[in-house]
């Protein structure tokens, strides 16, 4: 390694041990390798607006992030909760099917597993713990785990990171993650339906037929969303980022018009959110264009190329050993980082090795998300037990078998890219 | 004639702090309505394309530099550092006087190092007058003065939390 | 050790992706830098992996980069009076592009580019020449058969003016986003040299290929003068006669699968139309007459084009 990297990443690593925000420790670490490198410490600048004035997809993010911000605050997420458990809340275990299922549809639309968790997760987790229905643990438990599936299904704002850096189609990302999110929740729920026979968890008396149609009713609209959101997209109404838009509007229109659940005051505060969460994922992808810079720089991807090459790793093997380095690293890194800074280096590697890019960026996805599930560390575990109060141990205990159901999925997806890519070609996509 | 001292400095502060925070609800006005231009905008765009058939070349480029301009006016004024996106593993679980430390030792190592760089990206910000936004033709050194503006407020940011570390009451503003 | 800590580096960037002929002739100039044992380390960036497309121009200028493959836009951004090289059917060809560069015009630009933006160009290439293609067939004589057809073409007033003369509404979009776009029908078609069509597998989504050949480009293989300068004249004739091969190279390659491709389309079932090309040049004269651009273009430059053989 240079003197350059060693910088770079010392001064990266020590600002964030320091509890520095990831961002602007990148940025300074950026400086001070020009500066140690005697380049411009102006290429921080050129790299930073010049990487965000090219990536018109990165305008999707806020406005996702505005959608799912203001679902959040008009109180329609209870809606569709209210209607899951109507539906399901019948069978045993049926709340944490709901969770499953709501946290599928509706998250990964604000770029943050961690966030989603916040959201939906800790609504769902308050809701199966309510007079004791549930376990406190298991509640919190099926909360984290449930929202490692978001970003898999469409609207997914890391998959648009992601199509970003491997430039590959949005939309063929989009229709990719489809069948693994789905495996992975059939997975998940068959896991819950075990357990919860064993464990004797409790069912709904469910509600009259008469009681569930205005329900229906009333949850109808939000429930649309993403089948709207993908027909405006392969309809050719309108690119991904200008859906993200129209996705919005909506949001807006039911919040404001339909439900008259929020009034403008609200709008505004949602709108402050917003602004703020963007501003932290800019900062961060900021950090990431400097540090990408750094490191084309200094050849670091044809290094790795070159290394992996004369190791002559069957390309199974680095997706497997892929694997288990994005499952250690998002035990302690937030996903957005991971993206924005490791991937870029292993992308090059998986087209020199032949991989299909798309498939690559469907395992990356469901790593990076278990990973931050995964006990002692998991950023997701301990969100959620922070904001439900539920020990952590306790969390711990619950989660094994859903890990290790989601893990068997996400070998099935890596070594059977079919499964994966079947979607996208059956939607014509040239991957 | 001590406690009068310390009275007046605390009162000083208030306004102060009162004024900050007056700017600051203004760059959050400003950040909002630039949020709700580009919701605007992009359905513009797509209805004007609909409708008109016209691709309102424009509004890609208005929308990216508004985008741009939220980003970092925001990151320069309205984020604080604990909301952004942090490794806080190891602050979490030190005791009081250790947080002020690791506090300090963060501004100190990062801001000296922006600090220290600071002139140069003013310098590369004002070499792009000779670049221009490819549609509405925009001068690059307007367009991007906003990085500097953000690295600048996060510089006083950070002095000003040095500031408030130094002193007796730091425990409070941890 | 000692010896290679002493080599100068000399980085080039470029916008084309790996397998383009650009890129390829890139690892050609590497090479040829690095047997004549001169004391340069050539190193090259291919899709835009170290700088961005569209912002090498000021990298070089500021001293951050040392080479870029560089276009008449970049140049024209700076230097208004040479933006006749981005006006559509100012080349006829390959070789009435080649024969302008290669003679004074050709020595006035680099002259030009040399004084007033500080980039030596130490030879040109071949970017291709674009051509329109199209998602639905259509019977396409004349501009006007054009009309309403949703262009994707890169932003910029060049190329408002350039979709005028083609009789299409352009639409700005990024190139990863095309085929989704083409596939969906939110554009109906997009123009680009055959080479990119190719590599972007867009003859999946597309059913024709109109032989519009509105723009032929050239490249530049330019260079940074203060970091040209400090060359010794064996370093520089060096790095020069490695360009002028890599050029060559680039273009033999870009020309022979030019051709090639026209057949794998039209054995792919695209229709490949050639078309003559007289109302379009004659709409061309007509738009660019009348805009903005032209009026600062070097007067008499047009006709002193036109009369190069
Ligand atoms: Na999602
Ligand atoms: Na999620």
């Amino acid at each position: 390694m240079t003197l350059g990297l060693w910088v770079l990443a010392a001064v990266f690593l020590t600002g964030a041990v320091l509890g520095a925000p990831m961002g602007l420790a990148m940025l300074a670490a950026g400086f001070a390798y020009l500066a140690v490198t005697h380049q411009d410490p102006g290429l921080v600048v050129d790299q930073t607006m010049n990487g965000l004035y090219n990536n018109y997809l990165l305008l999707a993010i806020p406005l996702f992030i505005f959608v799912a911000n203001l679902m959040n605050a008009s109180g329609v997420l209870e809606r569709l909760l209210l209607l899951a458990q109507a539906l399901v809340g019948r069978f045993r275990g049926g709340l944490a099917h709901v969770n499953v299922v709501s946290n599928l549809v509706f998250s990964g639309m604000s770029g943050s597993a961690v966030a989603d968790a916040a959201g939906p997760g800790l609504i769902v987790a308050r809701m199966m713990t309510r007079n004791g229905r549930y376990p406190a643990g298991f509640a919190a438990a099926t909360s984290a785990v449930a929202a490692t599936l978001g970003p898999l299904v469409p609207p997914s704002i890391p998959m648009i990171f992601y199509a970003l850096i491997a430039n590959v189609s949005v939309g063929a990302m989009f229709l990719a993650g489809v069948v693994p999110a789905v495996a992975s929740a059939g997975a998940m729920m068959l896991a819950i339906a075990i357990i919860a026979r064993r464990r004797d968890f409790p069912a709904e008396k469910p509600p009259t037929w008469r009681a569930i149609g205005p329900i229906f009713l009333r949850a109808l609209p939000p429930l649309a969303l993403p089948g709207i959101l993908l027909g405006i997209i392969y309809s050719g109404i309108a690119t991904p980022t200008e859906a993200a838009a129209i996705a919005a509007a909506y949001a807006l229109v039911l919040a404001l018009v339909f439900y008259r659940s929020v009034g403008l005051a609200q709008v505004y505060d949602v709108i402050s959110d917003t602004v703020r969460q963007t501003a932290s994922i800019g900062l961060i992808m900021s950090g990431a264009f400097v540090f990408n810079y750094a490191v084309a720089n200094e050849n670091v991807p044809q290094l790795l190329r070159n290394t992996l090459v004369a190791w002559n790793l069957p390309p199974v093997a680095f997706l497997l050993s892929v694997n288990v380095l994005l499952l250690l690293l998002a035990v302690a890194i937030d996903e957005i980082t991971i993206l924005l800074v490791i991937v870029p280096l292993l992308v090059p590697v998986a087209e020199g090795l032949g991989i299909n890019l798309v498939h690559f960026g469907v395992i990356i996805m469901m790593n990076m998300m278990v990973g931050l599930a995964l006990p002692p560390h998991g950023l997701l575990l301990f969100v959620i037990s922070g904001l439900t109060g539920t020990p952590i141990g306790a969390i711990f205990r619950e989660t094994p078998p859903f890990i290790l159901t989601l893990i068997a999925v996400m070998l099935i997806a890596t070594l059977v890219p079919g499964l994966v890519l079947w979607l996208p070609r059956l939607f014509n996509f040239a991957v | 004639m001590q406690s009068e001292n310390a009275m007046t400095a605390s009162a000083d502060r208030g306004a102060w702090q009162k004024a900050i925070r007056r700017a600051q609800r203004g760059v959050e006005i400003l950040c909002n309505l630039l949020f709700v231009i580009v919701f605007v905008v992009f359905l513009y765009k797509v209805a004007v394309r609909h409708t008109a058939g016209d691709a309102v070349a424009w509004a890609d480029e208005v929308t990216v530099v508004l985008f741009i301009w939220i980003i970092f006016l925001a990151n320069g004024f309205l984020v604080e550092d604990r909301r952004q996106i942090c490794f806080d593993l190891v602050d979490r679980n030190l005791p009081p006087q250790g947080r002020r430390i690791v506090a300090v030792l963060r501004i100190l190592l990062l801001g000296g190092i922006i600090a220290w760089s600071l002139p140069a990206a003013f310098d590369y910000i004002l070499f792009l007058w000779r670049e221009r936004t490819p549609v509405m033709l925009w001068r690059l050194d307007v367009v991007y003065f906003c990085f500097g503006i953000f690295l600048a407020a996060t510089l006083v940011r950070w002095a000003l939390r040095l500031f408030e570390l130094s002193r007796s009451d730091w425990r409070n503003r941890l | 050790n000692q010896a290679a800590a002493a080599d100068i580096a000399l980085r080039i960037s470029c916008a084309a992706p790996p397998s383009d002929f650009l890129a390829r002739s890139l690892e050609t100039f590497k090479a040829s830098i690095a047997s004549a044992k001169v004391g340069v380390v050539a190193e090259a960036y291919p899709a835009s992996s170290l700088f961005r497309q569209g912002t090498e121009v000021p990298a070089l200028q500021r001293g951050n980069l040392e080479m870029s493959t560089m276009t008449t836009f970049e140049v024209a951004q700076q230097l208004p009076e040479w933006g006749l090289f981005n006006r559509a059917y100012i080349f006829r060809d390959y070789t009435h592009m080649r024969h302008v560069f290669d003679g004074p015009i050709g020595a006035e630009y680099r002259k030009a580019v040399s004084d007033k933006m500080g980039i030596e160009i130490l030879a040109t290439a071949y970017l291709g020449t674009r051509q329109v293609n199209l998602r639905q067939k259509r019977d396409v004589k004349t501009p006007a058969d054009l009309a309403g057809v949703k262009m994707r073409m890169p932003a910029g007033p060049e190329w408002l003016v350039l979709g005028r003369t083609l009789g299409v509404s352009p639409v700005p979009l990024g190139m990863p986003e095309v085929y989704l776009a083409l596939k969906t029908g939110t554009i109906d078609g997009q123009e680009n040299p055959l080479s990119i069509l190719n590599a972007a597998k867009l003859y999946e989504v597309t059913q024709q290929v109109v032989l519009t050949s509105h723009l032929v480009q050239p490249v530049f293989f330019a260079i940074a003068k203060p970091f040209w300068d400090k060359l010794s004249p064996e370093q520089k004739k060096a790095v020069s006669e490695a360009a002028v091969t890599a050029a060559r190279e680039n273009d033999e390659g870009r020309l022979k699968d030019e051709a090639e491709i026209v057949n794998a389309l039209k054995a792919k079932g695209l229709s490949v139309d050639a078309i003559d090309l007289a109302p379009f040049r004659t709409l061309a004269d007509k738009s660019y007459a009348g805009s903005d651009l032209a009026k600062d273009w070097n007067a008499g430059l047009l006709k002193r084009v036109v009369e190069t053989q």
